[in-house]
């Protein structure tokens, strides 16, 4: 529980320091998705949803402008990479990039079929354009800090976790 | 059937994870709802931690951009220093360019107001002050048929003669060189002397040809060449009195100070032996020294710098 409750308090600050510095025309970037992959990499199925679905709603309250949406996104970014990495396993920096980067291309095309399907407004961003190579490039970069920094928190607490067994 | 539920509690659960926010996005989409309760209350948590992180971040970005405006200021102001630099240089170059076209008007019109008289202008290419001699080095010589003994003008007067001459230039001894001497007339009283340089360069002394009552003379009157001797023409600005020393009645020594600035000459004008002494000299009132300037002579215009007007 502590440390959940320490991500959930990371995940508000990492957004806070998203609002101040890391803010369009000079980078555009989603670090809710890079908290988002570590739970998928590191946690239980069952807990990483239910912290992926309140991270997809802090970002909502924070920095997005549809409640529900990210909320969305983000339990879709964590089931998805969560079945992605049953096939390639690991913790080592260019897997974690990679799959960060993965998440956040992966996020954003999520966000915008999201808001095609449902929104009556056109989508405020293109696909193919500076901004999604700017949060994929971001996924990447910040990918492994991230993962590394938030493997030493956890490090401190072990709390032991249940998890579903998935029955066909 | 509960024991069947729990079998797929798993796949319930993402699915209920998925349709949650599914439908809280539906309820939100386009309808631009207000926020609730547990949203306000996460803005209230996190807007002062946002306000701090961006309060800090403008300090540091001033301090930054203070130090970058500095370091830029410093850069600025040594490229301005060397634009001043060459700006003032610049300045320079063309206040000579300016101060040569005017000697050179000057010129232009003593030589129109001159149509008679030949002359040749040449220009100065050295100065040679020694101890022994004051002159200088003109860039006129035997070619150009300048000769031993030829008067060498400025706009403001009489700078000397021809001393020696060269091929292609010659050498001008001044008239305040102590070697030089010349006959002169003061304009009003008309008492003729001779003017002698002192050989400091600075004036000359006017020795009278036959003795003048102290009151017919004053200092600032001015003095021309009288064309006796048939060296220079008459009528040459030669200066003005600026000392006089009086005995018994009578003046004693008569000094006369040239109106030439023979430091800053550039060019001059050789006045060519064969033309004189048929025609006196006449100097524009426009190229005289507003001094000098007869009063009654008004200068009417710019159309009006060739008229001849004689100042005798």
């Amino acid at each position: 529980m502590r440390r959940n409750t320490l991500l959930v308090l990371l995940n508000i600050f990492a957004l806070l320091l998203q609002t101040v510095f890391l803010t369009p025309p000079l980078v555009v970037c989603n670090l809710t998705v890079l908290f988002v992959v570590y739970l998928a990499l590191e946690r239980t199925f069952r807990s990483g949803l239910i912290l992926a679905l309140l991270l997809g709603y802090l970002t909502d309250v924070l920095v997005g402008t549809d409640r529900g949406l990210f909320m969305l996104t983000m339990v879709l970014v964590f089931v998805l990479i969560r079945f992605l990495i049953i096939r390639f396993q690991g913790g080592k920096a260019w897997f974690v990039s990679w799959i960060s980067a993965t998440a956040a291309l992966l996020s954003t095309a999520l966000s915008l079929t999201i808001e095609m399907a449902f929104s009556a407004q056109q989508t405020a961003v293109q696909f193919f354009s500076l901004t999604t190579l700017s949060i994929v490039i971001t996924g990447a970069c910040f990918g492994y800090p991230i993962y590394r920094s938030l493997r030493i928190v956890d490090s401190y607490f072990h709390e032991p976790e249940d998890d579903f067994v998935f029955r066909g | 059937m509960f024991r069947g539920l729990q079998q797929y509690r798993a796949w319930l659960f993402v699915s209920a994870l998925l349709v949650v926010p599914l439908f809280v996005y539906r309820a939100h989409v386009n309808k631009n709802r207000d926020t609730n309760l547990l949203d306000k209350g996460i803005f209230l948590l996190t807007s002062p931690v946002q306000e701090l992180l961006t309060s800090s971040t403008d300090f540091i970005a001033r301090g930054w951009y203070t130090y970058v405006d500095l370091v830029d200021a410093r850069k600025d102001i040594i490229e301005l220093r060397l634009r001043l630099g060459e700006l003032e240089r610049e300045v320079t170059r063309i206040e000579n360019i300016e101060d040569e076209n005017l000697r050179l008007q000057k010129l232009l019109s003593l030589k129109q107001s001159n149509k008679n008289v030949k002359s040749q202008t040449a220009r100065v290419i050295s100065h040679h002050t020694t101890v022994h001699s004051l002159g200088l080095r003109v860039s006129r010589g035997l070619v150009d048929g300048v000769v031993r003994g030829m008067p060498v003008v400025d706009a403001d007067g009489l700078v000397g003669r021809i001393q020696r001459v060269g091929f292609g230039s010659a050498d001008v001894i001044f008239a305040v060189d102590s070697d030089f001497s010349v006959d002169g007339i003061v304009v009003g009283p008309g008492v003729r002397g001779r003017l002698r340089g002192d050989g400091l360069g600075e004036k000359m002394s006017f020795k009278l040809t036959r003795e003048a009552r102290a009151d017919a003379l004053k200092i600032g009157d001015r003095i021309v060449t009288s064309g006796l001797g048939g060296v220079f023409p008459a009528n040459i600005d030669l200066g003005k009195i600026s000392q006089l020393e009086i005995k018994d009645g009578k003046p004693e020594k008569i000094f006369v100070t040239p109106n030439v600035d023979f430091d800053s000459l550039r060019t001059v004008m050789i006045i060519l032996r064969e033309s004189h002494p048929l025609e006196p000299w006449v100097t524009p009132s426009k190229v005289l020294p507003e001094t000098l300037r007869p009063a009654e002579i008004p200068v009417t215009s710019e159309t009006d710098l060739f008229s001849r007007t004689s100042t005798r």
